[in-house]
C-alpha cells in the first residue's frame, strides 16, 4: 500500500514505530513509577523522607491521624462541590440543549469561562473578595469556589451527553400520556444519567485533588490534604507525608477506576460517548488547571 | 385542546429552563465575576496590608514595583522560559505519541492514553513529591531541569489530547490522493498533515503555556527557593507576606499574559483557516 517510493524507507518507518512504543512505555513507567516512589519512601524507618527507603516499617501509617482529618475534609468538600456542580450543570445544560434561547453560544461561552482563569489566580481572587467583605475562609467559601471552578467540566460533559439523547422519546412518552415530570424522571433522566455521573465523577476528582484554591481558602486549623501537604513542606518532611500521599493515590485511583467503569457501561449500554463535540467550546477545548 | 396543552408545557418548560440558568448565573456572578472585580480593584489599591517595604506609592504601586525592578522582570523571563521549554517538551513527546494513538491499533491507543492521561487524575502535589524524591536520589533535584520535567509530566495530556483530535481530522482520502499523485511522505506531512494539525498544535501550546505559568506547586516542590516563578511570587506575597495588593497585581499580569496568548491563538487559527480556504 505504501508503494515503491516508500519501500526503501520501510525500515526507518518500522524503527520509528518501535521508538514511539518505547517512548509510550517510558512515559507509562515514569508516570506510575513516580507514584511508586511515594509509596516506597513511606516505608522508610528514618525520621526524614528519603528515597530509596532505609529499613522497612509500616509505622508511618499508624501516624496518619494528622492527615486523616485533612483527607476527610477534602472528601467532604469534594462531595458537596461535585454534587452542586453536577446539579447546576445539569439544569444549565438542559436549558442550553432544550430551549430556543437566543445567544445560546454566548451563554455557553459564559458558562465555560472559568476555565480560562487559572486556579491560583481564582483562589487568590476569592480570598481577596472575602477579606474585603470582612468574611473568613472556611468550608463554604472553599466549596463554592471549587464548584464554580469545576462547573465548566460538568457543563461540557453533560451538554454533550444531552445532545446525544433522542428527544423524540420524551415526546413519545408525553403522547402516551406521561406527565411532564414522569416523562423527565422515567425517560430522560435515565438516559442522561451516565453523563451526569461522569460529570460528577470528574468534578469530584478535580475538587478532591485541588491544592491551588484550598491553599488560599482553607483555614490554617482546618486544611484539605493538598494545603496540608504544602504547609508541611517546610517542617514536617517525614515518611508520614509519603504515607498520606499513598492513601490519596489509592483513593484517586479507585475513583478513576469507578469513573472508567461508568464510561464503559455507558458506551456499552447507551452507545454514545461522553466526549462528543459541542459548539462554541472549541477555544476552551480540554482545559483544566 | 392539544394546542393548549402544548402552550402550557412551553410556558412551564421555559420557566424551568430559565430558572436553571438563573441559578448558575447568579452563582457565577457572586463567586466568579465579583471576586475577579475585587481583585482588580485591590491591585490598584493602597498598600496598607503587608510587611514588605514598598518603594512605590499610589494606585499603580504593585505594577510599578513589578516592572520597575530587575528582580521581578528576571522572574518573569524565567517563567516565560519555563513555559516555552514546556511547550517544546510536550510537543516533542506528544507528536509521536498522539500520532501512534490515533493511527495505531486499539491496544496502542489504550496504552498511550493510560500512559499520558493519568497525571490528570492523580494529585499534582503527591506526584511532584515522588518526582522530587526520585530526582534527589539521582542528584538532579532543585534545578530548572527538575521543574521542567515535572511540568512536562503534568501537562503532557493537555498537548496529546488536542493533537489526537487533530490527527483524527486529517482526511485519509486527501492523503491517499496525494500518494496516488506521487507525493512522498515528507511532502504529505508538510503540506497536508501539518496544516490540518496546526490549530490543535496551537490549542495545546496555549494550554501548556497558561498552565505552566500558573501552577505553583511544581516549582514550589521541585525548584530552588531562590528563583521562584511568577505563580510562586503570587503565592508568597499573598500568604507569607499578606501583601494582597502586590499578589493581585502579579496575578493580573499573569492573567493578562494568558488572555493575550488566547487572543493571538484565535487570530492565528482564523488566519490559517482563511489561508487554507
Amino acid at each position: 500500500m505504501t508503494g515503491a517510493r516508500g519501500g526503501d524507507l520501510e525500515w526507518l518507518w518500522r524503527l520509528g514505530r518501535v521508538a514511539v512504543l518505547t517512548l509510550a512505555g517510558f512515559v507509562l513507567v515514569f508516570n506510575f513509577g513516580v507514584l511508586l516512589v511515594v509509596f516506597l519512601s513511606s516505608l522508610s524507618d528514618t525520621p526524614f523522607l528519603v528515597f530509596p527507603p532505609r529499613g522497612l516499617t509500616l509505622d508511618w501509617y499508624s501516624d496518619l491521624s494528622r492527615y486523616k482529618e485533612a483527607i476527610t475534609y477534602s472528601l467532604q468538600v469534594a462531595l458537596v462541590a461535585a454534587t452542586l456542580a453536577s446539579t447546576l450543570g445539569t439544569l444549565a445544560s438542559l436549558a442550553i440543549v432544550r430551549s430556543n434561547l437566543r445567544f445560546k453560544s454566548a451563554i455557553l461561552t459564559f458558562l465555560l469561562s472559568p476555565l480560562i482563569i487559572p486556579s491560583t489566580i481564582f483562589g487568590l481572587a476569592v480570598l481577596v473578595a472575602l477579606t474585603q467583605l470582612g468574611w473568613r475562609p472556611g468550608f463554604w467559601p472553599l466549596t463554592i469556589a471549587l464548584t464554580v471552578h469545576t462547573a465548566p467540566f460538568c457543563v461540557r460533559i453533560i451538554c454533550s451527553g444531552l445532545q446525544n439523547i433522542d428527544w423524540q422519546l420524551e415526546a413519545a412518552a408525553r403522547a402516551l400520556g406521561a406527565s411532564r415530570r414522569r416523562a423527565f424522571t422515567r425517560v430522560i433522566l435515565p438516559l442522561a444519567a451516565p453523563s451526569i455521573a461522569a460529570g460528577w465523577g470528574i468534578t469530584f476528582i478535580l475538587a478532591f485533588d485541588d491544592s491551588s484554591i484550598s491553599i488560599f481558602l482553607a483555614r490554617p486549623t482546618r486544611q484539605t490534604y493538598g494545603s496540608q501537604l504544602i504547609a508541611d513542606l517546610d517542617d514536617r518532611l517525614t515518611p508520614g507525608l509519603a504515607a498520606a500521599g499513598s492513601a490519596v493515590i489509592v483513593i484517586t485511583l479507585v475513583s478513576v477506576a469507578l469513573l472508567g467503569l461508568i464510561y464503559w457501561l455507558q458506551k456499552r449500554f447507551v452507545g454514545a460517548g461522553i466526549a462528543g463535540p459541542i459548539d462554541g467550546a472549541s477555544l476552551l477545548d480540554e482545559g483544566r488547571s | 385542546m392539544s394546542v393548549m396543552y402544548l402552550e402550557e408545557t412551553q410556558w412551564a418548560r421555559r420557566r424551568f429552563l430559565a430558572l436553571g440558568l438563573g441559578v448558575i448565573g447568579t452563582l457565577y456572578l457572586v463567586a466568579f465575576i465579583l471576586p475577579m472585580l475585587y481583585m482588580v480593584a485591590v491591585s490598584f489599591g493602597e498598600t496598607r496590608l503587608g510587611t514588605d517595604q514598598f518603594e512605590f506609592e499610589g494606585p499603580l504601586a504593585a505594577y510599578e514595583r513589578f516592572w520597575g525592578s530587575e528582580y521581578y522582570r528576571e522572574i518573569m523571563f524565567d517563567s516565560l522560559r519555563l513555559a516555552f521549554s514546556a511547550i517544546v517538551g510536550t510537543i516533542a513527546l506528544g507528536l509521536p505519541l498522539a500520532y501512534t494513538a490515533t493511527k495505531g491499533s486499539r491496544w496502542y491507543r489504550i496504552v498511550i492514553i493510560v500512559a499520558v492521561v493519568n497525571p490528570l487524575f492523580v494529585s499534582t502535589i503527591v506526584r511532584s513529591f515522588g518526582l522530587d524524591l526520585f530526582l534527589k536520589a539521582i542528584n538532579l533535584a532543585d534545578s530548572f531541569g527538575a521543574v521542567l520535567i515535572g511540568t512536562v509530566q503534568i501537562l503532557l495530556p493537555f498537548m496529546v489530547l488536542p493533537l489526537m483530535s487533530g490527527f483524527r481530522a486529517v482526511d485519509p482520502l486527501t492523503v491517499h490522493s496525494a500518494k496516488t499523485l506521487g507525493s512522498g511522505r515528507f511532502r504529505i506531512a508538510v503540506q497536508i498533515v501539518l496544516p490540518t494539525l496546526a490549530p490543535s498544535l496551537l490549542a495545546g501550546s496555549v494550554l501548556v503555556f497558561i498552565l505552566s505559568m500558573n501552577i505553583f506547586s511544581i516549582p514550589l516542590i521541585l525548584g530552588r527557593p531562590e528563583d521562584p516563578t511568577m505563580a510562586l511570587v503570587v503565592y508568597h506575597s499573598a500568604l507569607a507576606h499578606a501583601n494582597f495588593t502586590f499578589a493581585a497585581g502579579v496575578a493580573l499580569i499573569l492573567l493578562a499574559l494568558a488572555l493575550v496568548v488566547i487572543f493571538l491563538q484565535g487570530r492565528l487559527v482564523r488566519g490559517a483557516v482563511r489561508g487554507v480556504v
